[in-house]
């Protein structure tokens, strides 16, 4: 049995034009102008399996956080039909929730004035966590998370990343066997987004949580999932391991190069030189040719290295690739 | 989950409010002051009056404390355990449901216990005040004024929740929201005995300001246990319309969709 199966889930929103200005605004309050339908999801279907991890991404606008809240229950489809963890989301809301959990990366559901452990204590309340049970997996979230020295902290005063471990922590408290998260590394720094990426894998190796994150960093994808769903302007556009979608697309690294002497130059079989400037010089590698640490090992050996910073290729990038190797879909209207 | 679990559910919302209102408790003590203070100031306009006129169709300045008294707790305690009720249109708007129905619960309890207004308590302070100070109650006349009281605050959250929900239908229109909200406790604080029927048609029924300043008072001045129980009916009916219509709302939810402009 899948722990998340969807089939032709569609959304559209009906939307009437905003008016213009002044007496433009005045007629269009008298006399609405005719809505008009947006899809916003338009007929995707997918299965997961327990305990596996999927990105689910795709540019902004692409419908994922979309789909991600008809999965939560949060919204109601326009069509097509979901189960999560055997349930409905929209017709079984609440008896889901107790299954799944979720976290917006971009809204808390920690109290912002008192310590982190206070919201523990009533999420306890609200999923019904008999008080040893309550002990036992908080201890255990906090070893996995690393947190057990933020939970008498006031929320206000944590880093957005030690919050954010925090937050996906609270939703793990009633032992979902879902999880699901919307843009979780959003607005994190490097170290944080490798932090939190560890204890993401930690968690699924351990307790088999299946994972479904939205994200548009590539880096997400590749330290976290297995599988990749690619979404755009509503549609599924790719759904493979994460294997196959490296090979294709995801094998190319940039390299930034800030070095002592004023040219710099790294001479290595699918290495090139992307952008030169005095003191700094930007490769593009093919991971598949040459790998990244040697490109690394042969910069440091042969100049004087004061900055390095290896960078995943924006996912835009990665869906104008997907796109170029899909004639047909980048022939159409909008996707060039 | 049984009632037990929803009972032990609903305290500890409500102490965790409470404990995040007073978080700063230096802030929250001096904001409740100046609500008091505030509500001094308010009455010293009908004093006055009251020095200059005899009555008012009929009330005297006891009535009209008593009636301040009263919607000073009934909004007082609103605001204080379910203040997160004045920001439901803009939750509506941009999102801030989503939270609330990702929990196994019914998302009105949380949402309108997400944040406490500390001003309220102020309200509260100023309606003892006004009952013993100025309307000349005595203490033995509190347990019934209380009770009252609550009941209209019931009815006050109600009106909240209603006239804040309609940011579901109108995208965009939290100031409007607040505003009408705004427009019911004008009304609630004015003497409501001299309207004529069709205006008291309206404050029994879509407008339900009756029961928290009129029928109150009435009740309260004339020891009416019957207009008490109406007020405790009118609070019954009014919480179920405001969880009707919220449940009706969220159908229309969109999660702060941006494509919805104006459905």
């Amino acid at each position: 049995m899948s722990a998340i199966r969807v089939e032709a889930l569609s959304k559209s929103f009906r939307v009437r034009p905003a008016p213009g200005r002044g007496w433009a605004r005045l007629r269009a309050a008298l006399r609405p102008p005719p809505a008009i339908v947006v899809p916003a999801v338009r007929g995707v279907s997918f299965a997961i399996a327990p305990g596996e991890r999927v990105a689910f991404i795709g540019p902004n606008g692409a419908g994922k956080s979309t789909t991600l809240k008809m999965l939560t229950g949060i919204l109601h489809p326009t069509g097509g039909h979901a189960e999560v963890a055997g349930f409905v989301p929209w017709r079984e809301r609440r008896r889901l929730a107790g299954r799944i959990g979720i976290v917006f990366g971009q809204r808390s559901q920690l109290w912002y004035q008192l310590p982190v452990r206070a919201s523990f204590d009533l999420l306890a309340r609200i999923y019904g966590i008999g008080r040893a049970a309550y002990g036992e997996r908080a201890a255990r979230l906090a070893a996995i998370f690393a947190i057990g020295d933020l939970l008498d902290r006031p929320v206000s005063a944590l880093s957005l990343g030690q919050r954010l471990r925090c937050e996906i922590a609270a939703a793990l408290l009633h032992a979902p066997s879902i999880l699901l998260l919307d843009e979780p590394t959003i607005g994190l720094d490097v170290t944080a987004k490798a932090a939190l990426r560890d204890h993401l894998n930690a968690l699924s190796r351990d307790e088999g949580t299946t994972v479904l994150l939205t994200s548009h960093d590539t880096g997400d994808i590749e330290r976290i999932c297995e599988r990749v769903i690619v979404i755009d302007h509503g549609s599924l556009l790719l759904d493979r391991p994460l294997a196959a979608l490296r090979d294709a697309y995801l094998r190319r690294r940039m390299i930034v190069l800030v070095t002592e002497e004023e040219h710099a130059a790294i001479d290595l079989p699918g290495v090139a030189v992307a952008a030169r400037e005095p003191h700094r010089l930007t490769l593009e590698v093919d991971t598949e040719v040459t790998p990244i640490e040697r490109v690394v090992g042969a910069a440091l050996t042969r100049h004087v290295v004061r900055d390095l910073v290896i960078e995943n290729p924006p996912l835009e990038e990665v869906i104008k690739a997907i796109y170029r190797g899909r004639p047909e879909a980048a022939a159409g209207p909008g996707h060039a | 989950m049984g009632i037990l679990s929803a009972i032990h559910y609903a305290v500890a919302l409500l102490r965790m409010n409470l404990r995040a209102a007073f978080a700063r408790p230096v802030v929250a003590l001096t904001t409740a002051a100046f609500m008091f203070g505030n509500n001094m100031i308010w009455y010293l306009v009908w004093v006055i009056y009251f020095a200059n006129f005899s009555n008012l169709r009929g009330w005297v300045g006891a009535d009209l404390a008593l009636l301040l008294g009263i919607v000073a707790w009934a909004f007082g305690l609103a605001v204080l355990l379910a203040g997160g009720g004045r920001e439901l249109a803009q939750a509506v708007a941009d999102g801030g449901l989503d939270v609330h129905l990702g929990r196994p619960r019914h998302p009105l309890p949380s949402l309108l216990a997400n944040r406490s207004l500390p001003s309220g308590l102020g309200d509260m302070a100023s309606a003892f005040v006004f009952w013993l100070v100025f309307a000349g109650r005595g203490a033995a006349d509190l347990p019934f004024l209380l009770l009252v009281a609550t009941a209209s605050s019931v009815v006050v959250v109600a009106t909240m929740v209603a006239t804040q929900c309609l940011a579901f239908w109108l995208p965009r229109a939290a100031t409007l929201c607040e505003e009408l909200f705004q427009q019911f406790l004008m009304v609630c604080f004015y003497p409501q005995h001299p309207f004529g029927f069709m205006a008291r048609l309206v404050l029994f029924t879509v407008f339900p300001a009756a029961f928290v300043g009129l029928l109150p008072v009435e009740a309260v001045r004339d020891g009416d246990i019957a207009k008490a129980l109406a007020i405790a009916a009118g609070a019954l009916v009014y919480a179920a319309l405001a969880a009707a219509i919220f449940a009706r709302g969220l159908r229309r939810y969109a999660s702060g969709n941006r494509l919805v402009e104006w459905r």
